[in-house]
């Protein structure tokens, strides 16, 4: 097999997403909470509109009905905006649009990986992994991966720790 | 189970997988009381009655309600029943209590340490002593009216450990002993600390004479074969881990500084806290003579206020810190000398020992290496006096512990800036030239922008972060003999992350690139218009604060950039797994 060309840039590590299912998910929820909560407020407000004649009693209603169509706009964004990247010695995080997170943990640091799932993830193929390190505030976790996807990472995250474990 | 000693009293040595019992009066103090207080308080309240009963009399039925009613009950045609009723009521709970103290019981093994409790529901908690990060004892009230003690296991997981309550005094310090060199023996792949032998140990041993010891620990072989700068080389042979006295180990304290008791009232007075109780006061005083309502919301909150301080005092008070120290130098050979004076660095096989409480007493020994974190603060009010106060993030602690409102969570509450110094300096001599705290210099400390001032308007300035790199080339200095036993605890000898903020309420954190967990950077919206940004070290809960605000935005992106590698380097140094 021959060496490759001595010129070849090393492969460049790349943050990996979550699953299109994921935005999916996301904007299926919030455009179903926020229309609930619409919902409920428009019936209240034409309620005291149609008993007192205060046509102001409209206006909550409204105002979540505008905020709910931003939020469920963005959150295509938001979820994009997630994503882990595998680097030699530790892992990153990311997430938020508004509020910006990156966390870095070394795989020395992990405690604890797993593979998480609920009712609506199940039904979108999805899983969420998070990792435990021995501190409360490190808050490493990543939604929406595809199931086997989340599998490999969980492995490959304890099998990582396992080659470098260092206590605390 | 074959009938163990009640208590254990006079065993000698650990009785390796053999089931004690806990003390007798243990069930009493673990709910038992609510009983005796209930029984004291309906005697006192009926005594009359029951004599009246006893003798046959019956005297004036003006009585209220109820009494005449309990009086009916008592005297009346159903006497006998009530009272057989209430007989075999208590009889029932004191047999349970009974049954539950039999069916209690603990024991170690030289792999783990099992506590198995209760009669409807059972629990049977083992934990394995490799992942002991803490043996301490404590006492509180009530055990130690009647002279018990608890012996508080601690892993890394605050819920992970488990409790041995209530033992005799003497059997608690013994069974902390064994506990201890039996995590020792269950560690040695990392490293023998000498504190886990401890003062204790050193006085059990004395005593016993015990032939069996075997065991023969070396610590600290120099910078040998891969010896890590720093990280004592254990050679234990192979031996009963149980035997004690390892020839040529033995382990000295020394008395590091006392807090005296009004310093901590004085320092708790001169807080936010102080002065709301103060205003309070005032606002009660005002109350009283202008008799308005006001009086009894201030009394209310007054007392509410004051008595979470007046526990935080009476778990604060009485503080003594000392210093544990192995004297077993190179090759066994006790090398007292320079090693027990008490400014000298901690090494791996030290540690701190801290006691404190003043109706309930707690013992702690803290080897540095279970130090994550540590901050120094200072109060406004507290300037004038010159009084400073060390908080740590300590590996092990409890929850309740390490919550911010945890006393534990303090290493010293009040303490002078030359106390916190001499501290700083035993964990690495120079972290107090460093952390000379009142220093608002720049001292190679990344600075936080000018722009930041809005984040800080009630504290501006000083903000800023710098990594301490140990070797010849920091104005750390090398210590003395780095690589030897005498060098410090091997996280702080490696790189630290050191965090200053606030001019007016200064402060300044400390953290062991070994130590930290994660690395994590923020930003809001306000700070990316302003550009600027959050860096926070993630390290196990204490009340230490490790994150800092503020950076201009590239000096955080840079701080993200390069500490995790220090932390990934830090550790496979071997500094993180002690």
């Amino acid at each position: 097999m021959p060496a490759p060309a001595p010129s070849a840039p090393p492969p460049v590590p790349a943050w990996v997403g979550n699953a299109p299912a994921y935005t999916r998910v996301r904007v299926g929820l919030s455009a179903g909470g926020f229309g609930g909560v619409t919902a409920v407020l428009v019936v209240l407000g034409a309620m005291l509109w149609s008993l007192t004649g205060q046509w102001w009693g409209m206006l909550p209603g409204l105002g979540v009905a505008v905020w709910g169509v931003w939020f469920t706009v963005t959150e295509p964004r938001r979820a994009r905006a997630i994503g882990y990247l595998l680097r030699d010695d530790d892992i990153l995080f990311r997430r938020g649009l508004w509020y910006r997170r990156t966390v870095a943990v070394p795989f020395g640091r992990l405690q604890l990986a797993e593979v998480h799932q609920g009712p609506l993830d199940r039904a979108a193929g999805i899983a969420s992994v998070s990792l435990v390190t021995a501190s409360a505030g490190s808050d490493a976790s990543i939604p929406g991966l595809p199931v086997e996807a989340a599998g490999e990472l969980r492995d490959r995250l304890v099998q990582l720790a396992e080659s470098r474990r260092a206590g605390l | 189970m074959t009938a163990p000693p009640a208590d254990g009293r006079g065993a000698p040595g650990p009785d390796l997988d053999a089931w004690h019992r806990l003390h007798p009066a243990t069930p009493l103090l673990r709910g038992g009381l609510g009983l005796v207080v209930v029984l004291g308080i309906v005697w006192s309240n009926f005594r009359d009655d029951f004599v009246n009963t006893m003798t046959g009399a019956n005297r004036a039925s003006d009585q209220p309600d109820t009494v005449a009613q309990l009086r009916w009950l008592f005297a009346g045609p159903y006497a006998l029943a009530v009272i057989a009723g209430l007989a075999v009521l208590i009889l029932g709970l004191l047999g349970l209590l009974w049954l539950s103290w039999r069916m209690s019981a603990y024991r170690y093994t030289d792999q783990m340490v099992e506590l198995r409790r209760g009669v409807v529901f059972r629990s049977h908690r083992s934990t394995r002593l490799d992942r002991v990060q803490r043996v301490d004892i404590d006492r509180p009230l009530l055990a130690r009216i009647l002279g018990l003690s608890r012996v508080r296991i601690g892993t890394a997981h605050s819920s992970g450990g488990l409790d041995i309550a209530y033992l005799s005094r003497d059997r608690a310090l013994q069974v902390r002993d064994d506990l201890l060199r039996l995590v020792r023996a269950a560690q040695t792949a990392e490293a023998v600390p000498a504190y886990l032998v401890g003062p204790g140990g050193a006085r059990a041993r004395a005593g016993a004479g015990r032939a069996e010891s075997a065991g023969r620990v070396r610590i600290g072989a120099g910078a040998g074969a891969g010896g890590v700068a720093g990280r004592p080389d254990a050679v234990v042979s192979a031996g009963s881990p149980a035997g004690g006295a390892p020839a040529g180990e033995a382990a000295v304290e020394t008395s590091l500084l006392r807090q005296p008791n009004w310093r901590v009232a004085a320092g708790m007075l001169c807080s936010v806290t102080g002065v709301v109780l103060a205003g309070l006061i005032v606002l009660l005083v005002v109350g009283i003579i202008a008799r308005r309502p006001i009086l009894v919301a201030s009394a209310a909150t007054l007392l509410a206020v004051g008595y979470s301080r007046v526990q935080v005092f009476l778990a604060r008070g009485n503080l003594r810190v000392s210093v544990i120290r192995s004297t077993a130098g190179a090759h066994g050979v006790p090398a007292v000398g320079a090693r027990s004076s008490v400014s000298a660095v901690l090494s791996a096989s030290d540690a701190l020992h801290l006691r404190h409480g003043v109706l309930s007493l707690q013992s702690r020994t803290l080897p540095a290496g279970r130090i994550h974190a540590i901050e120094v603060v200072q109060p406004l009010l507290w300037r004038p006096f010159g009084w400073w106060r060390l908080r740590m993030n300590v590996a092990g602690a409890s929850a309740a512990e390490s919550g911010s409102a945890g006393a534990t969570a303090e290493l010293v509450s009040v303490g002078t800036a030359a106390q916190c110094v001499e501290v700083l300096r035993l964990l690495h001599p120079g972290m107090s030239a460093l952390a000379d705290p009142a220093d608002n210099a720049g001292r190679g400390y990344t600075a936080s922008p000018r722009r930041a001032l809005l984040l800080f308007v009630a504290s501006p300035w000083r903000h800023g972060y710098r990594v301490v790199e140990p070797g010849p080339t920091s104005e750390l200095g090398t210590p003395a003999g780095e690589d030897g036993p005498d060098g410090p605890s091997a996280a702080w000898a490696g790189p630290v992350l050191a965090l200053r903020r606030g001019m007016i309420w200064r402060s300044l954190a400390l953290i062991p690139a070994a130590r930290a967990q994660s690395i994590s950077c923020q930003q809001g919206p306000v700070s990316r218009r302003l550009g600027l940004a959050t860096i926070s070290v993630h390290t196990v809960p204490g009340s230490a604060r490790t994150n800092l605000r503020g950076l201009a935005a590239e000096d955080a992106q840079r701080a993200f950039a390069a500490w995790p590698r220090l932390v990934v380097r830090a550790m496979s140094r071997g500094q993180g797994g002690e």
